[in-house]
């Protein structure tokens, strides 16, 4: 029974990463460029979402600003990022969105400092199966991380959707000429990436606490997912996701006694499983030898 | 005097961390983001090797000898990953070397850190100390410039030009970039052990973010493969911050002040000057 309560604990932390792996792909599949700002963008919209609740909005309208906030902060990565993307200046891309995120980051803590928030300060509701249990936000994260892994394979494999966000990344000039706007893709890529990194930020928060650089460990953590996964196979980002982060819990929670790992070691073996990844299959996890053409 | 001192120092141990960084993202456009990881890597070393009783100076020697093993780590993942993917995972480094030292409590004190490491004799007033960083700083600039000159400079000037270039001159692009992170990695690492012997504490907030960020920026503001750039770069990227010391700022504000005011301007000359690192888009 204890094996499958830490089996469903790193699900729902799985499909977390899942979230926001999924749209550091849909961005890197649109236009080359590692956002890495995605994780400060997510916390700045749980912080949007705290700030209404304490000031006494109702739900639904604290929800609001946080999308709103979500939507600004993509729309300004787009701002910052399109004119790197267009030249394909890619790393230049990587490195303005990290300093993106940090900014972010540093004006959170001077506005709300870097004491830690809460959403609730009663026990999370939770819901049982037999011994099992789950939280409220867990099972949002899962339901969640279902539907949308699955709408997210079948739009970027099946719809012409898809395939136009990765055209834009390969040639926008010649998308340009058959009159697609390429802007408008990467635009639209990066709003709603913001907004699903939005979503996680609260789910992650809602479960631990609201601290400013939280982000920064999960869009990590996503990243390292996307990168065992292959960059440019949404399905193996999915299922390495679950891999890095099941392997270290499984660890962490089956040591005992004498060999007892203790929680903090978890990054350190995430790195040593992606090192061993990387090694074993540079490429990715499920990406196939290409014909080179 | 002592405020004086200590900026002095801080700049010496910039330069030094910066140097590597120019060499690699500035020069060779390697974007190598574990500059910072390998200095709190060096710092480490000194201090746990003089925690196991060695000699100040000898325990920098073993620093330096273990970060060239570690550095190799990086070497590999520069030949096994792509530009971007190596990228992050150099700066994910930061993130895992931080999660072992916390953890690994029994031989890096963990959160608490290791506190009275000592500094070597003849050196154990700051401003002898000051003046110890300032020789180094000029050692690592001069190292740099001898760099550029040699064969492994033009290589990676040429890198950064084309890498099938290079290639088709018979030069191997892995090993040169292997070689510029040996050196990046070596030069952190000193300037880790430098600082370490300043502040004389250490714990697992020692090569933070702010540090990786204020080393790309002097690396990316220098732009040019030109030493005296480097260091104009360093001494503005330094100095900078200390404005907010004589404004009526709360003292915990200051330093999210310092990364704000960094990643601005690292965003600001990413987008500006951009074009000065990437020579192989001019159009002739």
């Amino acid at each position: 029974m204890f094996f499958l309560q830490i089996l469903l604990n790193s699900l729902v932390v799985g499909t977390q990463v899942v979230l926001l792996a999924v749209p550091l792909y849909l961005v890197y599949s649109s236009s080359k460029i590692f956002h890495l700002g995605l994780g400060a963008t997510g916390i700045s919209a749980a912080y949007a979402l705290w700030y209404g609740l304490k000031a006494g909005w109702s739900l639904p309208m604290a929800i609001m600003v946080a999308l709103i906030c979500a939507v600004i902060l993509g729309t300004l990565s787009f701002a910052l990022l399109e004119k790197l993307a267009k030249k394909k200046e890619h790393l230049f891309g990587l490195l303005v969105s990290f300093s993106f995120g940090l900014c972010l980051e540093a004006i959170i803590a001077i506005i709300f400092g870097t004491d830690g928030k809460f959403f609730l300060t009663t026990p999370l509701p939770t819901i049982r199966f037999s011994d099992l249990y789950l939280t409220f936000p867990g099972i949002a994260t899962l339901i969640a991380g279902l539907i949308l892994s699955v709408l997210f394979l079948v739009v970027v494999a099946k719809t012409p959707w898809g395939r136009k966000m990765k055209a834009v990344s390969e040639n926008s000039y010649l998308l340009d000429s058959l009159s697609f706007n390429a802007a408008t893709v990467r635009l639209f890529v990066l709003v709603v990436a913001s907004v699903l990194a939005g979503f996680v930020g609260i789910m992650t928060t809602l479960n631990s606490t609201l601290i400013p650089n939280a982000g920064f460990n999960l869009i990590v953590l996503a990243f390292i997912a996307l990168l065992v996964g292959g960059v440019n196979s949404l399905k193996g980002t999915i299922l390495s996701a679950y891999i890095v982060v099941l392997i270290p819990e499984l660890i962490v929670g089956l040591s005992s006694g004498e060999y007892s790992v203790s929680l903090s070691w978890k990054m350190v073996i995430v790195f040593v499983v992606a090192a061993i990844f990387l090694t074993w299959k540079p490429n990715g996890l499920l990406t196939r030898k290409a014909r080179v053409e | 005097m002592g405020y004086f001192l200590t900026q002095l120092a801080r700049l010496a141990e910039n330069v030094g961390l910066a140097i590597g960084s120019h060499l690699t993202i500035a020069v060779g456009n390697i974007f190598f983001l574990g500059g910072s990881t390998m200095f709190c890597f060096g710092a480490y070393a000194v201090a746990i090797s003089q925690k196991a009783g060695l000699d100040p100076w000898l325990s920098a020697v073993v620093a330096v000898l273990c970060s060239i093993v570690f550095s190799f780590l990086f070497v590999l993942a520069y030949i096994k990953l792509s530009n971007d993917s190596f990228t992050v995972f150099t700066l994910s480094s930061m993130l895992a070397f931080e999660a072992l030292v916390k953890s690994w409590d029994s031989v890096t004190g963990g959160v608490l850190g290791i506190a009275g490491i000592m500094r070597p004799e003849g050196m154990t007033k700051l401003k002898e100390l000051v003046i110890f960083q300032i020789v180094i700083m000029i050692i690592l600039l001069i190292v740099e410039y001898v760099i550029l000159k040699t064969f492994i400079g033009r290589s990676l000037l040429g890198m950064r030009e084309s890498k099938y270039f290079v290639e088709s001159l018979g030069t191997s692009t892995r090993l040169i970039g292997g070689i510029a992170i040996v050196i990046c990695s070596v030069m952190a690492a000193i300037a880790g052990v430098t600082t370490v012997w300043r502040v004389q504490f250490l714990d697992a907030s020692f090569g933070s973010v702010t540090l990786l960020v204020l080393t790309v920026t002097i690396a990316v503001l220098a732009a040019k493969p030109k030493i005296r750039w480097l260091m104009l770069s360093a001494i503005f990227v330094t100095f900078l911050p200390e404005v907010f010391r004589f404004l009526p700022i709360p003292s915990i504000m200051i330093g999210h002040l310092r990364i704000f005011m960094y990643s601005v301007m690292l965003i600001i000359v990413l987008l500006t000057i951009s074009k000065k690192l990437m020579p192989q888009k001019r159009f002739i």
